[in-house]
């Protein structure tokens, strides 16, 4: 392999690496400390993507702030979600996740009706292509990265140094400890849902200004965030780190030599792998 | 002497099996008592049912003169109960100085410092290891915690489920006389053990208790000649 070419395969993987890494910390988060799988995850992403064309490139909206408030429509769809859906059947595991099933065909379907099935493009805000030793990278992509980076950094920050992250971290080992220290349970989960919906909402609006969007466009990346955090360690915030980049750098990698169908065949080959011989992953507890 | 903590005619259930029978008990402003009993005897339950983690289903308890047994954990807490419950329960994956700040999670943070003194006061071993990782402290340390955790919440009423459990002999007295400079400062407490031995030497007054009853209450000098007393709790 020319070195160019490599080098071009590991910044388009840690480019998508870190889109996944945004997607896989909400369902992990999730997971962690609700104990539950978050099957619309990817139809969140989804509306995430939508939303900032929807304002954006409908209505005018100037881009940043189109992004901002598609995050913020999500999370708050995310909050209602765990609100008045997840609630009444918090520790039914079977009806949790017939929610969240029902849920993600729900939006699917919704986006479908509304703003049909085709394909839409965001126009480009940051036209340009930065080139060094023969590699590319455009403005755009280049932006998703270190918005992901940021945002990765602040839910890091925001877990370990607020108040807010204290108690998720505390419910996460022991709700009812917690509960006896005045954690409320209920306003944890809320947060939690939130958040989570929040992180796929911004992958599916940076990942939706990079490639286009569309009412599926967010299935594969779920599989794939359902494999990172298998590899990375379900509940792991480091796992899910790990995992999204090595995913990332394997998508781009073996589709770049073998084609992307190949690409997937392999990412799953090594989640089955995973599953069998260290189903805790690689920064899983216990 | 007013009651701190009064329980009346307490009754608790777990789905269809009652856990706890009419179990009625008093507290007075810095005292300590012990609740003593076999595994299963109700003991945990009642701790639980006054933090409120567990709902009676029948019976009141009152916390100094206001009633308490409908409230949320989150507000017993806030009136000046903590529940240091059994098995530790300390955060293992949280670092010495994070456990600490859960106890006083509805509290201000400019106001936790002298509460952080305090607890140092008691528990030296903790200020030497407030960065490190909880899980990796001892089981007599993790103990040390757990009532520090407590601590951190300013209670005036403190529930010490089983501190004793699975400690050596040594430090067993280390806490014990923790216990007492605690109660000193001027905390009530609610000591439920195993070792009655312990037990006994600690509180004024003891109930013990069978299959979710008192069946015995008093002083814990009279009940330490009780023949039932020597020769079920105390292995005399």
């Amino acid at each position: 392999m020319e070195l160019t070419f490599f080098l071009q395969t590991l910044i388009n993987g840690i480019q998508i690496g870190f889109l996944y890494v945004l997607m896989a910390l909400g369902l992990t988060l999730i997971f962690g400390i609700m104990h539950m799988i978050n099957f619309a995850h990817g139809q969140l992403y989804m509306l995430g993507g939508f939303f900032v064309w929807w304002l954006f490139d409908i209505h005018d909206v100037n881009y940043v702030v189109a992004i901002l408030l598609a995050v913020i429509i999500v999370a708050a769809i995310g909050f209602i979600i765990e609100r008045f859906l997840l609630r009444p059947i918090r520790g039914q595991e079977l009806f949790v996740m017939c929610m969240t099933i029902a849920l993600g065909s729900f939006f699917e379907f919704a986006a479908r009706t509304v703003w049909g099935p085709l394909d839409k493009a965001i126009p480009t805000v940051v036209p340009g292509i930065i080139k060094f030793a023969g590699v590319a990278i455009t403005y755009e992509r280049l932006m998703a990265v270190i918005v992901g980076i940021a945002l990765v950094i602040g839910l890091y920050l925001f877990i370990q140094r607020t108040k807010a992250g204290l108690a998720m971290r505390a419910v996460e080992q022991d709700p009812e400890v917690a509960t006896m220290y005045g954690m409320g349970i209920n306003r944890t989960y809320s947060l939690v849902f939130s958040l989570g919906a929040l992180l796929a909402a911004a992958s599916g609006a940076l990942m939706g200004t990079v490639i286009v969007v569309n009412p599926v466009m967010g299935t594969a990346p779920m599989l794939k965030s359902f494999m990172i955090i298998i590899l990375g360690g379900m509940g792991s915030i480091p796992g899910a780190i790990a995992g999204g980049l090595i995913v990332g750098l394997m998508d781009s990698f073996f589709s770049s030599l073998f084609g992307i169908d190949i690409a997937y065949i392999f990412v799953f080959a090594v989640a089955f792998t995973f599953i069998i011989f260290k189903p805790r992953g690689l920064f899983g507890r216990g | 002497m007013s009651a701190l903590v009064e329980l009346k005619n307490i009754t608790v259930h777990y789905g269809m099996a009652e856990a706890v029978r009419g179990v009625s008990l008093a507290l007075a402003e810095e005292e300590i008592i012990t609740l003593v009993g076999a595994n299963g005897a109700g003991k945990s339950t009642i701790l639980k049912t006054i933090s409120g983690t567990k709902k009676p289903t029948a019976g009141e308890i009152w916390f100094r003169g206001k009633r308490i047994d409908k409230l949320s954990p989150e507000k017993i807490v806030a009136r000046g109960i903590a529940h240091v419950p059994e098995r530790r329960r300390i955060f293992p994956y949280m670092s010495v100085y994070d456990n600490l700040k859960t106890g006083a999670y509805l509290r201000k943070e400019s106001e936790i410092g002298p509460d952080l003194e305090n607890v140092f006061h008691h528990f030296s071993v903790i200020k030497q290891r407030l960065r490190q990782m909880a899980g990796t402290l001892s089981g007599g340390e993790q103990q040390m915690l757990a009532m520090a955790r407590g601590l951190m919440a300013r209670p005036s009423l403190m529930l010490l489920d089983e501190p004793s459990l699975g400690l050596a002999p040594l430090m067993v007295a280390e806490i014990g006389s923790i216990v007492t400079e605690i109660n000193k400062q001027g905390v009530g407490i609610i000591l439920v053990e195993q070792n009655a031995v312990m037990a006994f030497r600690l509180a004024k007054k003891a109930y013990v208790l069978e299959t979710g009853s008192i069946v015995l209450e008093g002083d814990t000098v009279e009940l330490l000649n009780d023949q039932r007393v020597k020769e079920g709790y105390l292995g005399i």
